[in-house]
């Protein structure tokens, strides 16, 4: 079940530029239903992605080749600015340096420009001429017929499982219901919500918008916001007491030091990487250590072989006994 | 006799009236230095808000507008509300708004309000350390209007209240 495409309308065109909004309004197709991304380039054609591709639309709403496309202008650009940091950027200067701010309904506005370094490293961005309004799409459900393989039923807890695909290929998605599923629990499967805390280093997995969760990520799970993933499952470890520690994307030695140490407490840890294969992660220093430590009980691989985020295959890595697919 | 005290009665009347228009330019002096400093006093609240809690803009004027008096109350007061219902206008666009339905209530001159207007091209586009310095240059900018308006009070209130009763009894001389 998808969110609403009405809802995701009203949450984003508040915050574009009227001139775009008006565009958007006038086009006869059905944007809103599988829109993926909006894309406003300084004095470059306005563009759309949707699931089957990129296009673009001039004044009145029609799709058109870039030449002929609307080029959104200066003004359009500050107006955009202004809208998605409520008029306040001081207030977001740490979402500028990363690069992104989240509005609320859990869409993501990604930002580029011009870079301001101080000793080397980045502080800010300036002059920025490009926004992608990145729509959240949570699909509620998705999780659900491949929970039962992360539960260990006999001592009642999560297994220790990493989720992998290639980039834009449903990772967060399918974490995200994980995470709704394991904490609020299953009753019909036989397991009751756990004690799950959240380390949302990029605002991906909960949405979160002035840190309240925007997006289903279960009723009672905490959610860390905007905080570095190895700093965070720390301090989650340290004050919330959880179960099971949801982080999204490791890789860094740090990430993979935090996991251990998180392991090493009693916690299970759920997350995801970016890779087509566990060869493929014995590449990176940080995953082959996990790896080598025979950590993970569940490996997850998403594909896109009946669309993207398809359950491909789910494996215990440590014996290679595969429970789903080839 | 009748018209002896009808011609007293006059005098007296042309200079409690002459007297009072003295007064009100006295108190309007007054007025402009309190008003000032309330102007002042409520960006420095501004400021403090946005350096240790930055709270978006309409809540930051909201928190700074608890603690002011008027006008600055008002002139954040109605920015916020303006801010929080959105709408096409920009955060210059509303302040402007603000500061032309709040500042012709006050005894502020065009300079004191082109003055706080100014602030209102920085508003929301800057980063919180730009953010800051805009609000401490109208501060500083506030200060000088403050200092000259002390000045003028100094050297104008007595005078603006001896030249009203002087004026009404030249007049009563006059017509006398």
């Amino acid at each position: 079940m998808e969110s609403g495409s009405a809802s995701t309308r009203e949450q984003v065109s508040h915050f574009l530029p009227k001139v775009i909004r008006d565009i958007l309004d006038r086009s006869s197709l059905p944007l809103w239903e599988d829109l993926e991304e909006i894309r406003l380039r300084l004095g470059r054609p306005l563009a759309l992605h949707r699931r089957e591709g990129d296009f673009y639309l001039n004044e009145r709403g029609e799709p058109a080749l870039p030449g002929q496309a609307y080029r959104p202008g200066r003004q359009d650009l500050d107006r955009a600015l202004e809208l998605i940091s409520d008029s306040s950027l001081y207030a977001f200067e740490q979402e500028l340096r990363c690069g992104y701010i989240t509005l609320p309904g859990g869409h993501r506005v990604g930002l580029c420009g011009q870079a301001v370094l101080e000793a080397g490293r980045l502080i800010r961005l300036k002059h920025i001429t490009g926004f992608n309004y990145r729509i959240a799409r949570e699909i509620i459900g998705t999780a659900l017929p491949y929970v039962r393989y992360f539960i260990d039923y006999r001592q009642a807890r999560v297994k220790h499982s990493l989720i992998l695909s290639l980039p834009r290929g449903g990772k967060t998605t399918f974490l995200r219901d994980l995470t709704r599923l394991l904490g609020d629990g299953v009753p019909e499967l036989g397991f009751r919500g756990f004690k799950v805390a959240v380390v949302d280093e990029r605002s991906e997995i909960a949405g979160s918008f002035q840190g309240m969760p925007q997006l289903q990520v279960g009723s009672c799970t905490d959610v860390l916001d905007a905080c570095p993933k190895a700093e965070g499952m720390m301090m989650l470890l340290r004050s919330m007491g959880p179960q099971v520690i949801v982080t999204d994307e490791i890789g860094s030695v740090e990430d993979t030091k935090a996991v251990e140490e998180v392991i090493h407490a009693g916690v299970a840890v759920v997350t995801t990487a970016h890779g087509g294969s566990l060869a493929e992660l014995r590449g990176r220093p940080g995953l082959r250590r996990l790896l080598e430590q025979r950590i993970f009980e569940r490996v997850l691989f998403l594909g896109r072989s009946r669309g993207v985020g398809t359950v491909e295959q789910i494996i215990d890595p440590r014996d290679g006994k595969v429970f789903l697919g080839k | 006799m009748g018209q002896l005290i009808l011609k007293v009665v006059g005098a007296v009347i042309v200079i409690a009236a002459a007297s009072a228009c003295g007064e009100q330019k006295a108190r309007a002096l007054a007025l402009r230095v309190q008003h000032l400093q309330q102007f002042r006093r409520a960006l420095a609240l501004l400021a403090a808000e946005i350096s240790f809690t930055r709270p978006v803009l309409p809540y930051a004027f909201k928190t700074a507008a608890e603690r002011s008096s008027f006008p600055a109350r008002e002139l954040l007061l109605e920015a916020a509300v303006m801010l929080l219902a959105g709408g096409e206008l920009t955060a210059r666009e509303i302040w402007k708004k603000a500061v032309d339905r709040v500042l012709p209530e006050t005894c502020c001159t065009a300079a004191d309000r082109e003055i706080i207007e100014s602030l209102g091209a920085s508003l929301g586009v800057c980063e919180q350390e730009g953010q800051l310095n805009q609000i401490r240059l109208t501060m500083s900018q506030l200060d000088c209007a403050l200092e000259e308006a002390l000045g003028q009070k100094h050297r104008s209130e007595k005078m603006w209240r001896y030249l009203g009763f002087a004026g009404g009894a030249a007049l009563v001389i006059f017509f006398l």
